[in-house]
């Protein structure tokens, strides 16, 4: 067995990261391009992301649930590079949605797609209950009322 | 997204739940509420089932790039670690593997050897030890010179009945014969075949001018015997004669395990007399 560290992880972190976080990338990535209408930007965030989970991943324990942690790391990461310019993807779906606000479209991907509790998605956006419903409202609103092309 | 406010209403209830209720989940406690706004938005819960479908399928069709993938590995584990790592555990995988087949093959190498071993025995012909053919021998030599090839010199039947049971390696329960009128035992003889041990006890006729009769105990089955000889019934024992110049010699079947052989000087049917005398009914 190889034996010792690399990067300064153990092979348990290794096993815990390979497994639990480094498989869920494109759930990361679907949400930095959702919020950035962008690629790039999805790229960008996804990388700022796991740059953050490795930098204190000693903290991380295995019951530690890896869906809420990459959704807050990733709404922090989004928050940190929201000011840049990227090149807009021009992917029908994003097209389609890029009319609902930045909020909306982040609360109905954290409990839609990620499978977040309400209650999750209110710590992640350090927001009330209430306030998350509010913008599911609106994004759910949106999905009906509008052509959505793919 | 710090706003915050309080219970949603009607159409914002509707649409705020609208996911959980398409998915089975509406808290019962908004069932009427939500109910009230629903006969009213029909078409808008059909677009949306259909256009969140759409949502979620088109979403789940992009994720990251390859490069993207490969900088997020290595952040945790530089390529060239990765691949020594994998390379040792192909190398370990592979010293397993050769271990294992090393197994394999030694056991399937035992597996023939032994079908042959198997092979050699079943079909070589069978050398099959009668001790029959021996017995006269054995008697004639137990004449000749008794001390020598007498293990207990006795004339106590019991002496030599205690004597014959503590005797090691016999394949069989010795079963002496009872007292026989004229006949005084003088002795027993333990005789080592490779392939089996005999048990014999030697008697004396005084009134008979010290005549000898010889009653060997042998193991397994008269009908196992090689030689047949001829058979006849004696007051409900069978046995075989069997004869050489000096001597005379029965066998019959004593106990399940234990072939009786008397060898002496009477005849085949003055022994089988003796022989009745001696076995119990």
């Amino acid at each position: 067995m190889a034996q010792g560290l690399t990067n300064g992880f153990t092979e348990k972190q290794l096993a815990l990261y390979s497994s639990q976080y480094y498989e869920r990338a494109d759930l990361v990535f679907r949400f930095g391009a959702l919020l950035t209408l962008s690629r790039e930007g999805g790229e960008r965030l996804t990388e700022e992301v796991y740059r953050a989970l490795l930098q204190d991943f000693s903290q991380v324990k295995s019951s530690t649930s890896p869906v809420v942690l990459l959704m807050a790391l990733a709404w922090k990461a989004f928050n940190k590079i929201k000011t840049q310019k990227f090149h807009e993807w021009n992917l029908p779906i994003l097209q389609s949605i890029k009319a609902l606000g930045v909020e909306q479209r982040a609360a109905l991907y954290a409990i839609d797609i990620a499978g977040l509790e309400v209650g999750e998605a209110a710590n992640l956006f350090s927001s009330s209950d209430a306030a998350v419903r509010q913008m599911l409202a609106e994004a759910q609103r949106y999905l009906a009322v509008n052509a959505i092309r793919v | 997204m710090a706003s915050s406010k309080s219970e949603l209403k009607g159409e914002e209830l509707f649409y705020s739940y609208i996911s959980e209720y398409l998915d089975g989940d509406l808290p019962a406690a908004l069932q009427t509420q939500f109910s009230a706004v629903l006969s009213s938005k029909q078409k808008e819960l059909e677009a949306f089932q259909v256009n969140r479908g759409k949502f979620q399928s088109a979403l789940g069709e992009i994720g990251g790039s390859e490069a993207l993938k490969h900088k997020l590995r290595n952040l945790a584990q530089e390529d060239q670690v990765r691949e020594t790592i994998e390379a040792s555990e192909i190398a370990e995988v592979e010293r397993s593997e050769f271990w294992s087949n090393v197994m394999r093959r030694s056991v399937l190498v035992a597996v023939v050897l032994g079908l042959v071993g198997y092979a050699i025995y079943y079909f070589m012909p069978e050398k099959k030890f009668d001790v029959i053919e021996y017995i006269g021998y054995e008697a004639l030599a137990l004449e000749e010179d008794p001390e020598g090839r007498t293990n207990l010199p006795s004339t106590d039947l019991e002496e030599i009945r205690q004597f014959v049971k503590t005797v090691p390696g016999l394949d069989f329960t010795p079963s002496l014969l009872r007292p026989i009128k004229g006949w005084n035992p003088e002795g027993v003889s333990i005789i080592d075949y490779d392939v089996m041990k005999v048990v014999a006890v030697n008697y004396i006729s005084p009134e008979r001018g010290n005549e000898h009769l010889h009653h060997f105990m042998v193991p397994g089955k008269m009908s196992d015997m090689k030689y047949r000889g001829d058979e006849a019934n004696y007051r409900g024992i069978t046995y075989r004669v069997y004869a050489s110049e000096k001597l005379n010699i029965i066998v019959w079947q004593q106990t399940s395990d234990m072939v009786s052989v008397l060898a002496g000087h009477r005849s085949a049917s003055e022994m089988a007399e003796l022989a009745r005398a001696g076995t119990p009914e």
